[in-house]
This record gives C-alpha cells, sequence and structure tokens, in this order.
C-alpha cells in the first residue's frame, strides 16, 4: 500500500450535558482535560461547542435545565471508551452520548478549529398547528392532474 | 393520483387509459402511488380526491440533512404526544424515514426531546 504512511482514523462526535449551576471556570478545566485525553491517545480535538444552557424535554438529575456541550474530535476506536471514562468520572456530567460520524479520515486532512459558543435558544411559542393536512383535503382528482405532471 | 379507485369506478375504460398516460411518466413512482391511493381509499372511505402528491422533504432539498442536535428540526417529526410521525403522514422516503427514527432517539437521549409527553 502506498498509502501506508497516511494515518487514517474516525471521526467522533460527543454530546455531554453539565449542571445548569456550573460555573464558566469549571466548564473550560473540563473542556481542557478532555483535550488531553484526546491528545493522550493520539487523536485531535476539531472543535468544542458550547450550546449554552438549555430547557430539556425532561428532568436530567432533577434539573430542568441542563448546559449542553459538544466536542468534535477525530481518533482510534479506544479513545471514544478513554473519553467517556473521563466524562464519567466528573461529577457535574449528568449525562453524555457519542456518535461515529466518519470513516477512514487523514488525521492531517482536517484543520483544528476555535472553540464556538452558541447562544442558547430561546424558549418556543406553543406549537402551531400541523400542515400535514393532506388527508383532509378534497379535491377534483381531474382538475389535479394538469397542474401536478 | 387515485388512478386505480377511479378506474374501478368509471369502467375499463378508465382504469386502462390513466395506467397507460402514468406509465409514461416513469415506472418507478408508480408503484409507490398506487400504493398510497390505496390506504387513502381506506380512510377517505369513498372520497377520491387525495391531496397533493408528498414529498420526502430531505430528497427534495439535497442540503438538508437530518440532525438530531437541530432541536426545531426533529420537533416537526414528533406528535403534540411525542411520538415519531409515520411516513405515510410526513410523506418521508424509507431512507429518510429511518434516518429520522434514529435520530429522535438519539435526541431524546439527550433530552432534547420528550419520550412522552403528558400521561402517557
Amino acid at each position: 500500500m502506498a498509502e501506508a504512511t497516511k494515518k487514517l482514523v474516525r471521526e467522533y462526535e460527543t454530546v455531554y450535558l453539565l449542571k445548569p449551576e456550573t460555573p464558566d471556570d469549571q466548564v473550560e478545566e473540563i473542556k481542557e482535560r478532555l483535550r488531553g485525553v484526546v491528545g493522550r491517545e493520539g487523536g485531535k480535538v476539531i472543535r468544542f461547542t458550547n450550546q449554552g444552557k438549555r430547557r430539556t424535554a425532561f428532568p436530567v438529575a432533577k434539573d430542568q435545565k441542563a448546559l449542553y456541550m459538544h466536542c468534535l474530535y477525530l481518533g482510534l476506536p479506544g479513545l471514544v471508551a478513554e473519553f467517556e471514562r473521563n466524562l464519567r468520572m466528573i461529577d457535574v456530567v449528568t449525562k453524555f452520548q457519542s456518535v461515529k460520524l466518519a470513516d477512514g479520515i487523514d488525521i492531517e486532512s482536517r484543520q483544528v478549529e476555535a472553540d464556538v459558543k452558541i447562544a442558547p435558544v430561546e424558549e418556543e411559542k406553543p406549537r402551531e398547528e400541523r400542515s400535514f393536512g393532506d388527508r383532509e383535503e378534497s379535491f377534483d382528482p381531474e382538475a389535479a392532474e394538469g397542474g401536478e405532471e | 393520483m387515485a388512478r386505480p379507485d377511479q378506474g374501478g369506478s368509471k369502467g375499463g375504460f378508465g382504469g386502462g387509459f390513466g395506467g397507460g398516460s402514468r406509465g409514461g411518466f416513469g415506472g418507478g413512482d408508480r408503484g409507490e402511488r398506487g400504493d398510497r391511493a390505496d390506504r387513502g381509499g381506506d380512510e377517505g372511505g369513498g372520497r377520491r380526491g387525495f391531496g397533493r402528491r408528498k414529498v420526502c422533504r430531505f430528497c427534495a432539498d439535497k442540503a438538508a440533512k437530518v440532525d438530531y442536535k437541530d432541536q426545531q428540526q426533529m420537533k416537526y417529526f414528533l406528535t403534540e404526544r411525542g411520538k415519531i410521525i409515520p411516513r405515510r403522514i410526513s410523506g418521508n422516503c424509507a431512507k429518510h424515514q429511518r434516518e429520522v427514527a434514529t435520530a429522535v432517539k438519539r435526541a431524546r437521549m439527550l433530552a432534547l426531546l420528550p419520550y412522552t409527553v403528558g400521561q402517557a
């Protein structure tokens, strides 16, 4: 294989939830700790995204809100287990989920990006009427034929 | 769209004509549309018009990706009760409905979407 010099890794993303009262410096501390874990295992963190405090759909750790963090990184399969083991050890982390996004990525091809902080989404208004009204509609099929095809 | 039913009610001539003209547009589409018309017929109970043809929103817009982190997008595929909206209502194609179902389940694990709403 001529491509043997390339180091192929996988792309993963992990979303983890922190308790809403977590101070900012602790959030940073966790970020650096995880960055260290990924670096130690020969991976590369592309970016961390702070998605802000959001209302959860159901109480998580007896709290109606949670701080959502997202981490995108490259690494070998064993890295995820180590990453999650570390998350489990941090008390303020209430939930996490890792997903594999892609296979066989050259580790040099992806650049490290700056960390992002997204403003938390606003509370949305009550949901409006759904637009799947197709079943209720009734019209002449002959007339529709011309317009549709 | 409702050709199979309609043909039946009008007699052999109508059915043959409708089938022939539609075959010219492309065979791939045909089975799917026929199937939908049948379902509609069961619900409609004699009514023969079946709304506009539903298209998969992810097939229609190639740029749209199913993303379990996008709460607003995912909510669209959930009923008030928190159930996943079936394919026959949302109009998704089989492939994208599978992706949506997986994404909803992932979002639920992250507490972005509810498992259930109210008393269930």
